[in-house]
């Protein structure tokens, strides 16, 4: 064997060596680094109890609760009862509910739980994880100037939402999470699973009914009831992913009385979802700012832009401040205001004070 | 090394996978009466023609099932799972299936759900069968009669981008033949779960009078596009096996006696003997 063979072969089995070594190093990476730890302060399985199914009247007065919405919601059972579907609304029953849950341990599901009663009609089932996401616009040939600000990733959470009969939920309320999977065995013994979830969310692509909205979007679905009245159905929210910067994630959650089509859910049909993660529920108040900072993603027309322009700490931290906001970024947009003078366009969104 | 490499191959070759999906083998049998039937040519009750062309002969749907019962509909039909909505009867749970003969674009909107495969041999055949025996001639996208078959390969090759006739799957050969008192054919199920005891069952859709299968949506499908040419290409709802009380309707001939499979050597021999009237 020649020296040069011999350089070569020592060379190879070198190298095969530390690429072996560097694999298995790789396996030691599990990726929980990028996941919240739990907190055993805020469980991961949380049960609600029962919601009445709110009318499109109490809808408006809830929405126009601003930074006292979880409040209202907590108390929402002294509102004056109402008719929803073909019954009238239970004494005592809340509303519509503002809360947080956990992050669970790794592997495991988590999420909420709670339940209502059929009307007999139509309800939409609607939840909002916190806060409020979009994709930063960096296309330079046809940038979006309303989304030329980042998001604050950190604050988004994602539950994924599932409803059925309560007859067929297979979980344990406040215990374990499960689904509305039953099974049927054919005449041969063969099982076959069945979807008993009843919650379908229409997807990008034709025929797709078993969607879920992304990260901090809200999710909706239409339940008919017909012939169900009073008939107990469990809402299932399952945990997809918790905001990294507490590790705990917030959400509102109700039924409305009648389908979905009149409400057309978006960001702002529940607002307020943000809530400071305190252990005393009296304390889960609404985080500053941030209801202010839904009104803008949902009034288009360029008012996030102006809003995190003026507001920098609720939007990406990552930034490039000075370019984003320059005067030209609105007049690409055409919008009638820039970020100085937006305030003056839009004196509700400026009125909040961003907590320390 | 390469000796004990190859062995190691060829031992991959003679795993036995133990899968519990077959192919099944076996004949279809029609009726030479119900290549008999009725056909609205026109918009008056007196456009009706009586036609006897097998050519009418719509998809042949099989599929095995844990079992068939009687009392669930007009004629024997699968054991069904619960019932889930009030709008729909419950699911059959097919262990597998197939069809004979599925509906294909003839090239021209007038013939979209109007076309199966297995059913003529020629482009000839085609417009024979529409304007003789339907007396409703198939017409080009300007509302004219095709003239003959030469003008009809073209078109199918200008719309299809094909270059030959083998590729056009709606002309060849034909799927049934005449034998005695019955037109049969020859099928496989493909990937049939097996299961000792479950029932090969099936039906044929046939023509409504007005032309129309019950299943075949004309507004699904490819989307054609060419020029002035703007249409869906229709295609077959995809439900058949599982919902089949949905689809069977006045016309259609069914399975009276459902083949069981005991082995998974058996082969089946089907006859499609009822005629379902809707009373």
């Amino acid at each position: 064997m020649t020296p040069s063979i011999w350089n070569w072969g020592t060379s190879m089995l070198t190298n095969s060596l530390i690429l072996t070594l560097l694999s298995l190093g790789g396996c030691d990476r599990s990726g929980t680094n990028v996941l919240p730890q739990p907190n055993l302060d805020f469980p991961a399985v949380v049960e609600v109890g029962n919601l009445e199914v709110i009318s499109s009247s109490q809808l408006v007065e809830l929405q126009s609760q601003g930074y006292n919405v979880r409040e209202w919601c907590d108390n929402s059972g002294t509102v004056a009862r109402e008719t929803v579907g073909n019954r009238q609304q239970a004494e005592g029953e809340p509303l519509c509910y503002y809360g947080v849950v956990g992050m669970t341990e790794i592997g495991q599901r988590g999420g909420v739980t709670f339940t209502f009663n059929g009307t007999g009609d139509d309800v939409c089932l609607i939840v909002d994880p916190e806060t409020v996401f979009w994709n930063q616009s960096v296309d330079l040939d046809q940038p979006r100037a309303n989304y030329a600000y980042p998001d604050v990733e950190e604050d988004d959470g994602d539950v994924d939402m599932f409803a059925g009969l309560s007859a067929y939920y297979n979980g344990s309320p406040g215990v374990e999470i499960g689904d509305f999977t039953g099974f049927y065995t054919d005449s041969l013994g063969a099982e076959i699973s069945i979807e008993y979830g009843e919650c379908f969310q229409a997807g990008a692509q034709t025929g797709m009914n078993n969607a879920h909205s992304g990260r901090a979007t809200t999710e909706y679905c239409g339940l008919d009831t017909v012939n169900r009245e009073n008939v107990e159905y469990t809402v299932v929210l399952e945990t997809f992913s918790v905001p990294m910067d507490d590790g705990v994630l917030s959400f509102a959650a109700v039924v409305v009385d009648g389908g979905c089509s009149g409400i057309s859910p978006n960001e702002c049909t529940l607002s307020g979802e943000s809530l400071n993660p305190d252990t005393n529920r009296a304390n889960q108040n609404t985080r500053s700012c941030t209801v202010e900072l839904e009104e803008s993603f949902c009034q288009g027309q360029g008012a996030l832009l102006g809003f995190c322009c003026n507001y920098p700490d609720m939007c990406g931290e990552d930034a490039n401040y000075d370019e984003i906001c320059k005067p030209e970024s609105f007049e690409d947009g055409g919008f009638e205001f820039n970020a100085e003078n937006f305030c003056d366009s839009y004196p509700g969104l400026c009125d909040c004070t961003v907590a320390e | 090394m390469m000796i004990t490499l190859s062995a190691l191959l060829l031992t991959g070759c003679a795993f036995e996978e133990n899968l519990p999906e077959m192919d099944f083998d076996g004949t279809v049998r029609i009726p030479v009466a119900a290549s008999q039937f009725s056909y609205q040519f026109g918009e008056t009750d007196d456009d009706v023609i009586d036609v006897d062309d097998n050519r009418g002969f719509g998809p042949v749907y099989l599929g095995a099932f844990p079992g068939v019962q009687e009392g669930l509909y007009n004629y024997t039909h699968p054991e069904i799972g619960p019932i889930l909505n009030t709008s729909q009867d419950g699911n059959t749970y097919p262990y597998g299936g197939t069809s004979i003969g599925r509906f294909d674009w003839g090239c021209y909107q007038s013939l979209v759900c109007k076309v199966v495969s297995g059913r003529f041999a020629t482009y000839d055949d085609v417009l024979e069968y529409f304007a003789d025996s339907l007396n409703d001639p198939v017409l080009d996208g300007e509302g004219n009669v095709v003239e003959g078959g030469v003008e009809f390969q073209e078109h199918c090759f200008d719309v299809l981008y094909y270059a030959a006739d083998y590729e056009v799957t709606f002309i060849g050969e034909t799927d049934f033949s005449l034998d005695g008192d019955h037109y049969v054919a020859n099928v496989t199920l493909p990937h049939t779960t097996y299961a000792e005891g479950m029932a090969i069952w099936g039906w044929m859709d046939m023509p409504s009078a007005s032309g129309n299968f019950s299943t075949c949506d004309e507004g699904t499908g490819e989307f054609h596009s060419y020029y002035a040419e703007e249409h869906y290409k229709g295609a077959s709802v995809n439900d058949l096996l599982n919902f089949p009380g949905k689809y069977i309707d006045t016309g259609d001939w069914v399975v009276q006696d459902a083949a069981i499979i005991s082995s998974p050597d058996d082969s089946f021999d089907l006859e499609l003997g009822y005629l379902y009237v809707d009373e």
